[in-house]
């Protein structure tokens, strides 16, 4: 039966969605972390053709007769909306204002065993002073190990740690000399950038050009000393989470009525 | 005899699929702009019975009776069959998203002269390049389901990769990868009669290439075909006219941006009809059992020598 198959796929679905909201939910204290919402699509229609001659008269849909073979989870989107902000006074924490991604840079060996650099996009300020692998001095790094770059795509680097100040536009001062000039880039759809983990996405490249050289700013600003929250909402979570147990129990219920269908048709021989 | 056993059977088989079609209804609970499918049982062809080597028919006060002619016994169907699933038009709830990419249309556009029922839809199609391509008429389908995204060369399409129309039939071109700085990205702003516009560098409304969205009327909407993926396909006759063509539409229509319209599968309904189906499905099966319950006692029994 047929059925069984159309509540089967919407329970994959659903299970998906639900995947989807306990993220959400894991990453409500995520500085920077931005909610996705998840929806459903509908699959493909079954047409079927097997009626009488005397059918195409008095009916009100064209002939043949369509049952549809369940939905799927059909986008999952990156709602943009800013984030609370979280006082931290902390010197090496930024926030953004407004429109705008960090781009910090990470290197990596590549194919031919050089050193190379790959740029990564975030909204997550919590940077703290970090000795740079490698090299002397030290830079502005993300939890992970990225460090924060200027606008030609350098890390910002230091010979020792500092007074740190930064001006809404992204000038770097350490103990008042300055030091380099930070950008914020924009994203028109982050939806369509790879997500790397650690709440990083990977900067475009463009014709083997990188991050830095075609990005276009953005015209957020930049507070020091404050951390953006993640937007979820815990609330809407919860009521997304109903409707799914709902969903999920409704198709559950739906394949029960369905076995015991087949049980009855199973049945018609032992009396 | 026999003829009650396939009868029966045929229940059955019509109670499966309508029972396919409730479960795709559950399936699609949660699926923006579903319209909830309601299954037409309809009876086989009527036949007319008679008696047949008996002349003699019943002696009926005032009835006439006509020596060599059938005596007609009375009208019989023979089965059911499920003839075809009518999709519900009623406007689904709407729901609040956020997201300047989600679009719930909402119509209370009266029918027609002649009665019709008029239903309002957005056009959408797959267009081989869609810099260049105007949507030809058969490419056109309609959904109700407007939650969209942009895609990698920032076209507004729709979960299934169609590409969301204008009104010229063209796709909608948000973002351009190539002039950063004409691109709408979250910006974009769509007016309550489907006008596309998006604010410029210094925090202006600009309009987006003077384009709206392709929303269309549909005269007698149960004449388009299902073809899943929340789309159908315009089978009546003419073409669809865009909603904005005729200004008598001005004030009974609205699109709203940061909202979705839900599907309109009512769950309550959904699980009675499916509980009926059920029990009918027994019915049918009781009836199946006691046929061939009467039949074992004509083969084994009659006739039996012995007894």
């Amino acid at each position: 039966m047929q059925s069984l198959n159309i509540s089967t796929a919407a329970l994959r679905g659903v299970q998906q969605a639900l995947d989807n909201t306990a993220n959400n939910l894991a990453n409500a204290d995520t500085v920077g972390y931005k909610r996705r919402t998840a929806s459903f699509s509908e699959l493909l229609s079954d047409s079927m053709n097997e009626q009488a001659a005397v059918d195409s008269r008095q009916r009100n849909s064209p002939p043949g007769l369509r049952i549809g073979s369940g939905s799927r989870l059909g986008l999952t989107k990156t709602d943009v909306s800013p984030g609370n902000m979280k006082q931290t006074d902390v010197p090496t924490d930024l926030m953004i204002e407004g429109d705008g991604y960090f781009l910090v840079s990470r290197p990596f060996r590549n194919a031919n065993g050089e050193l190379d650099d790959e740029y990564r996009l975030t909204r997550s300020g919590a940077f703290q002073f970090a000795q740079m692998a490698g090299l002397p001095g030290y830079a502005l790094v993300t939890p992970t190990g990225e460090y924060l770059v200027d606008e030609v795509g350098l890390p910002i680097s230091f010979e020792n740690p500092g007074e740190l100040t930064i001006t809404p536009e992204g000038v770097v001062f350490l103990d008042g000399n300055e030091v380099a000039q930070m950008r914020l880039y924009k994203v028109d759809n982050p939806d369509q950038l790879q997500q790397v983990g650690d709440n990083q996405l990977l900067a475009p490249v463009l014709d083997d050009q990188k991050a830095p050289d075609f990005m276009q700013f953005a015209d957020g600003r930049i507070k020091q000393g404050a951390l953006e929250t993640s937007n979820v909402n815990v609330q809407e979570e919860m009521s997304q989470l109903i409707n799914v147990q709902r969903a999920y129990q409704l198709n559950s219920r739906a394949i029960g009525i369905t076995d015991q269908m087949m049980g009855i048709a199973n049945s018609l021989r032992s009396r | 005899m026999i003829r009650g056993l396939y009868t029966a059977a045929s229940g059955m088989l019509s109670l499966q699929r309508k029972q396919d079609s409730l479960a795709n209804n559950l399936a699609n609970i949660n699926t923006p702009g579903y319209k909830q499918d309601v299954g037409v049982m309809r009876a086989f062809p009527e036949q007319l019975l008679s008696r047949i080597r008996d002349q003699e028919g019943p002696d009926i006060q005032g009835m006439p009776q006509m020596g060599g002619q059938a005596v007609p016994i009375g009208r019989l169907h023979t089965g059911v069959y499920m003839s075809e699933a009518l999709p519900v038009f009623r406007q689904g709830d709407i729901a609040e998203t956020r997201d300047p990419y989600d679009v719930a249309l909402m119509d209370n556009i009266q029918p027609d002269e002649e009665g019709n029922e008029r239903r309002l839809f957005f056009s959408v199609a797959r267009l081989a390049d869609p810099a260049t391509d105007t949507a030809e008429p058969e490419q056109l389908r309609y959904t109700r389901n407007g939650n969209w995204s942009v895609n990698a060369d920032g076209y507004l399409v729709t979960p299934d990769g169609y590409y969301v129309l204008n009104n010229e039939n063209q796709a909608i071109r948000v973002n351009d990868p190539d002039f950063p700085d004409q691109s709408a990205g979250h910006t974009l702003e769509i007016t309550a009669n489907g006008a596309l516009f998006y604010r410029n560098d210094a925090g202006e409304q600009v309009p987006l290439n003077d384009q709206s969205l392709g929303i269309k009327v549909l005269t007698n909407p149960q004449q388009m075909v299902r073809e899943g993926t929340n789309v159908y396909r315009y089978t009546g006759e003419g073409q669809p006219a865009n909603v904005g063509d005729d200004p008598e539409n001005t004030g009974f229509y609205g699109v709203k941006q940061g909202w979705l319209e839900r599907s309109n599968v009512d769950p309550a309904q959904t699980m009675t009809d499916m509980m009926t189906v059920l029990r009918a499905y027994e019915a049918n099966q009781r009836i199946i059992t006691t046929v061939d319950g009467t039949m074992e006692k004509a083969a084994n029994e009659i006739g039996r020598v012995n007894g």
